[in-house]
C-alpha cells in the first residue's frame, strides 16, 4: 500500500479542509461543553453493555476464542468484579456509554494468559513478542527484539474502554500535545484525567488482534497509537498500521509530528 | 450539494470491462473469496488498470504512433508488413517486442482476475464510488476556482479606479457591488459543501498532481506565499506597471517572474541577462547596414515591447547607472500608453509589463553597482519593489520550533507519483518522513544562516551563537529538489544523507572553493542527525579536520 504524498505536509494546515463530520462532532462538542453535561447515575446491567457495544463488545466468549484458552471461573467472576469496579470509579452510565459507543469507542477484556501456539505448548504471558509468535499477524521487523517494551505482560485481568481509531485531534501533533489533548478529552466527557491514559504497547497490540480475529476487521489499520513506553533510545513507542502486510511498532521523539500517528483514549 | 447537480462523468466501461471485451472472455463464477481476499484482488486490479495505461501509451510510441486497431491492422497485412513498418520509422524492435509483451501481461492479470465476478463487481462498486468523488471533488474546486475570479476581477476593476484617480460611477459601482455579492453568494455555497474525508483525499491528491505539473511545465511551484505575492502584484501587472523582486541568490526571482509572465500573462518573456558590461545597443538596439541600406536592428528587449511580451530583466542592480536612466521612461508607461522609442521614433504601444530581478546586497556584490534610487521608485510606483526570500523562513509553530511546510509540500510533490502517492508502505513512511523532515530542517538552518550572513556582511566573525557564517554557497530549493528526485531514483533504498552527498557535496567540489560553507553545511547536517555514520574523507572537503567531525557525530 503506498502512501499519500500529502500525508507529509497536510498537518500545517488542518483547517484547508474539514469533512462534515469533523464540523458536526467540533459543534457537538461545543455544544455539550456549554450545557455542561453530566453523567445521570443509574444502575448499569452487565448485559446492557453488550447490548450497548454490540461488535465493539469484546468479552469472555470473544477473549476465549482469541486467546485460545477457556477463562477459568475464578477468572469470570474476576472479570465481572472488574467490571463493576470501573463503572463506579469512573461514574460510567447507560448514556455516557452509549456516547462512547457512537464516538468509536470498544470494550474490551484483558486477560494476562495465552495458549500456546501448538495445542502441547504451555499457556504463555500476553507480550508482543509471544503475541508474535501464535499470531503470524505482525509486519517483518526485527528491531524491538531485544526491546525491554517487548518482553513486558499484561498485569492481569482487566477491562478497557478504548477508542478503535484515533482521536482525529490528536494527528500531528507531538506527544507532548496530544497528553493535553487527552486531558481536554477527559474534561469535556466529565472524566477524570487520571482515568483517562494512552495504551501500553502490549494493550495495543492485543486490542487490535483480538479485535482482527473475532470480528475479521482491521482497526488501525493505516494510523499508529502512540504509546505511554520508551524504547531504549528515549523514543516513544507507537503501533498500528495494520495493514494487510501486518501489525507494525515504530518508535518516534516526543517531538515529532506525524499526520497517522495520534492517540486513542483508553479509561 | 445535491447528487443531482453534480458535473457528469461520462459511462464509459472500466478498464477490466474493455480488457474482457477485447480478449472475449466472460466472467465465470469461482471459489467463493472472502472480504479480505476479494479487497487485496480489487486493490491489486487497480493498480494494473492504473499502469495498464501508462503501458498502452508506451507500447504505441514504440509502435511509432500506431493505436491498437493500427497494430492490428498491419500484423494482419503479415510479417513482411510489419518489419517494412519498423525499418521505415526506424524504430527499436527488441523494444516494440518488450512493450508488446508487457501490455500483454498486463492485460492477462487483469483479465484472470476480473473474471470472477465477485472481484470485477467489487471493482466496479468502487470504480463507481470513485466516479462520484471525482464530482464532487471538481464541483468543489470550481467553486473556489470562481470565487478567485471574482475576487480577481473586482480587484483589477478598482485598481483601473485607482489608476486614473477618479470615483467610480453608478453603473460601475452596481457593478462592483455584483462582485462582491456573487463572492458572498460562492462563500456560502462553500461553506455549505460537504466534504467527506474521500473527497479531501481526492482534492489533496489533485494538489499534489497540479504542483507536478507545474514543476514540470513551468519550475515553478505556486505554493500560499507565492500565491498571495502574486495576487498583490498581478493586478498592477495586468495594467503594464513594472514590478522588482528582490531576494537572495538562488530565492527563486526570476523563477517566479517567468512564472508569472506565462501563466498568469499567457506569454514567453524575453529575458534579458544584465551585466555591468551591458551595451546601449542591449538595450535600445544599434545600426547596421543591410543590402547597402542604413538600418536600425532593434534588441530583443524592444522586440518583446513590441509584440507585447513581458520583459525580465535579470539582475538588473548590475546596470550601470547611465543605462539604467534609459529605461526611465519606459518603467512609466503602461497599458494603452505609447512609448516612443528614442532613436527611431516608432510609436509602440505598451501591451506587457517589464519585470525585474536584483540580488540583495551581500559582500559578494558589495563592488558592483546598485539599483540608483531614481530607478527603484519607479518600480515601487509600480506593481512595487518586493523582497522574495527562501520558502518559509522565519515560520515557526505554535511552540516556536521552525517549520517548513511550502518547502515540503513542493518536495513531497516530487516523491509523489502521478496519482500522489509515494513508493513507500506505510512502515517505511515514519521513518522516511522523521528522515525527510531532518534534512529540509537542515536546509532551512543553513538557508537562514546564509540570509543573516549576507545581510550582515557574511564576515566569517559574524557567526555567533548558534549562527553559522555563510559567504557564497547555499542549498536552493532546486539543490532540495533534485535531491528528492536522486532519492526517488534509487527507489528510497539509499540513505537521504548518502544522497545528500553525492548529488550535492561531491558534485559542488570545486578545488576547495567556498570549504568553510562546505564544513558549516556537515556541522548543520550533523547537528539535524544526517551523516551519524559517515567518514570525515568520505566529505573530500579541504581543511575538513577528521576529529571535529567525529566530535560532532558525538564519536569523540
Amino acid at each position: 500500500m503506498p502512501f499519500e504524498a500529502y500525508k507529509i505536509y497536510q498537518e500545517y494546515e488542518p483547517d484547508k479542509y474539514k469533512t462534515s463530520t469533523q464540523e458536526k462532532v467540533a459543534k457537538a462538542l461545543a455544544g455539550a461543553k456549554k450545557e455542561g453535561l453530566t453523567p445521570v447515575k443509574e444502575s448499569l446491567d452487565f448485559s446492557e453493555v453488550q447490548e450497548i457495544f454490540g461488535q465493539d463488545f469484546i468479552g469472555i466468549k470473544e477473549v476465549e476464542q482469541f486467546t485460545g484458552r477457556s477463562l477459568t471461573l475464578e477468572e469470570q467472576r474476576i472479570a465481572e468484579e472488574k467490571w463493576h469496579k470501573k463503572v463506579e470509579e469512573q461514574g460510567l452510565t447507560k448514556e455516557s456509554l452509549e456516547r462512547l459507543k457512537q464516538e468509536g469507542f470498544m470494550v474490551v477484556l484483558r486477560v494476562g494468559k495465552l495458549a500456546g501456539k501448538e495445542k502441547k505448548d504451555k499457556e504463555m504471558p500476553v507480550t508482543i513478542k509471544n503475541l508474535r509468535q501464535k499470531f503470524p499477524l505482525f509486519y517483518d521487523q526485527d528491531w524491538y527484539d531485544n526491546e525491554q517494551f517487548a518482553g513486558e505482560a499484561l498485569s492481569g485481568i482487566d477491562w478497557g474502554i478504548v477508542k478503535k481509531e484515533l482521536l482525529d485531534e490528536s494527528k500531528s501533533k507531538n506527544w507532548d500535545e496530544q497528553q493535553e489533548i487527552l486531558k481536554a478529552w477527559a474534561d469535556t466527557h466529565g472524566v477524570d484525567q487520571k482515568f483517562v491514559r494512552r495504551r501500553t504497547p502490549t494493550e495495543v497490540a492485543y486490542d487490535i488482534l483480538a479485535y482482527f480475529q473475532v470480528r475479521n476487521e482491521r482497526i488501525l489499520e493505516k494510523d499508529w497509537d502512540w504509546t505511554s513506553v520508551q524504547s531504549s533510545g528515549g523514543r516513544f513507542v507507537c503501533v498500528g498500521g495494520f495493514g494487510s502486510d501486518g501489525l507494525g511498532v515504530a518508535h518516534g521523539t516526543r517531538d515529532f509530528r506525524f499526520s497517522t500517528l495520534g492517540v486513542c483514549p483508553a479509561r | 450539494m445535491a447528487k443531482e447537480s453534480l458535473p457528469h462523468i461520462p459511462n464509459i466501461p472500466t478498464t477490466p470491462e474493455r480488457v474482457l471485451r477485447e480478449k472475449k472472455t466472460e466472467t465465470k463464477e469461482a471459489k467463493p473469496l472472502s472480504a479480505e481476499q476479494i479487497k487485496e484482488q480489487v486493490t491489486e486490479l487497480f493498480e494494473l488498470s492504473s499502469a495498464r495505461a501508462e503501458a498502452g501509451k508506451h507500447t504505441r510510441e514504440a509502435w511509432g504512433g500506431l493505436t491498437k486497431e493500427e497494430r492490428e491492422e498491419l500484423k494482419s497485412k503479415g510479417e513482411d508488413a510489419v518489419v517494412a513498418h519498423i525499418e521505415t520509422a526506424r524504430l527499436d524492435p527488441e523494444l516494440v517486442e518488450f512493450r508488446e509483451t508487457t501490455l500483454k501481461e498486463y492485460d492477462d492479470r487483469i483479465a484472470e482476475l476480473s473474471s470472477n465476478p465477485q472481484v470485477l463487481d467489487a471493482y466496479k462498486n468502487r470504480f463507481g464510488e470513485l466516479k462520484e468523488t471525482l464530482a464532487r471533488t471538481v464541483s468543489y474546486e470550481h467553486l473556489r476556482h470562481e470565487e478567485d475570479a471574482v475576487d480577481k476581477a473586482e480587484q483589477k476593476l478598482r485598481k483601473l479606479y485607482e489608476g486614473v484617480g477618479r470615483a467610480p460611477g453608478p453603473i460601475e459601482r452596481k457593478k462592483l457591488t455584483a462582485f462582491s455579492d456573487r463572492k458572498k453568494e460562492v462563500e456560502e455555497e462553500l461553506k455549505g459543501f460537504e466534504l467527506d474525508s474521500k473527497t479531501i483525499d481526492m482534492l489533496r491528491r489533485r494538489e499534489v498532481r497540479r504542483m507536478q505539473h507545474d514543476l514540470e511545465r513551468y519550475s515553478f511551484a505556486e505554493t500560499e506565499s507565492r500565491r498571495e505575492l502574486i495576487r498583490q502584484v498581478l493586478p498592477d501587472l495586468l495594467q503594464g506597471a513594472p514590478v522588482l523582486f528582490q531576494g537572495e541568490t538562488g530565492s527563486g526571482k526570476s523563477q517566479l517572474a517567468k512564472y508569472i509572465s506565462e501563466r498568469y500573462l499567457g506569454k514567453t518573456p524575453t529575458i534579458v541577462s544584465v551585466s555591468e558590461q551591458i551595451k546601449e545597443s542591449q538595450i535600445m538596439g544599434s545600426r547596421g547596414l543591410e543590402a547597402g541600406q542604413t538600418v536600425f536592428n532593434y534588441s530583443e528587449f524592444v522586440k518583446a515591447q513590441k509584440e507585447g511580451r513581458p520583459v525580465i530583466l535579470d539582475e538588473v542592480n548590475l546596470m550601470p547607472h547611465e543605462f539604467a536612466g534609459l529605461l526611465h521612461d519606459l518603467l512609466q508607461k503602461r497599458v494603452g500608453d505609447v512609448w516612443v522609442h528614442p532613436v527611431t521614433g516608432e510609436k509602440i504601444p505598451i501591451t506587457a509589463p517589464i519585470m525585474a530581478t536584483a540580488n540583495l546586497k551581500s559582500e559578494r556584490y558589495k563592488q558592483r553597482y546598485e539599483l540608483d534610487v531614481a530607478t527603484l521608485r519607479r518600480f515601487i510606483g509600480g506593481a512595487g519593489a518586493r523582497e522574495i526570500h527562501y520558502l518559509d523562513i522565519g515560520k515557526k509553530d505554535t511552540e516556536g520550533n521552525p517549520i517548513a511546510p511550502e518547502t515540503l509540500q513542493i518536495l513531497s510533490a516530487v516523491l509523489a507519483d502521478r496519482h500522489g502517492d509515494i513508493e513507500w508502505s506505510e512502515k517505511e513512511a515514519m521513518e522516511k518522513v522523521e528522515e525527510l523532515k531532518r534534512f529540509v530542517q537542515a536546509c532551512r538552518k543553513i538557508q537562514e544562516d546564509f540570509t543573516l550572513s549576507i545581510r550582515e556582511g557574511g564576515e566569517e566573525s559574524l557567526a555567533r551563537g548558534d549562527r553559522l557564517a555563510f559567504k557564497e554557497l547555499v542549498i536552493t530549493l532546486k539543490d532540495q529538489i533534485e535531491i528528492m528526485k536522486a532519492w526517488k531514483a534509487s527507489s528510497f533504498r539509499e540513505p537521504l544523507d548518502s544522497i545528500v552527498l553525492r548529488e550535492f557535496f561531491h558534485k559542488a567540489e570545486i578545488s576547495g572553493r567556498a570549504a568553510k560553507d562546505r564544513e558549516n553545511m556537515i556541522k548543520v547536517f550533523i547537528a539535524n542527525k544526517l551523516f551519524q555514520n559517515t567518514n570525515p574523507e568520505d566529505f573530500k572537503i579541504q581543511g575538513l579536520s577528521p576529529k571535529a567531525v567525529r566530535q560532532w557525530q558525538g564519536k569523540e
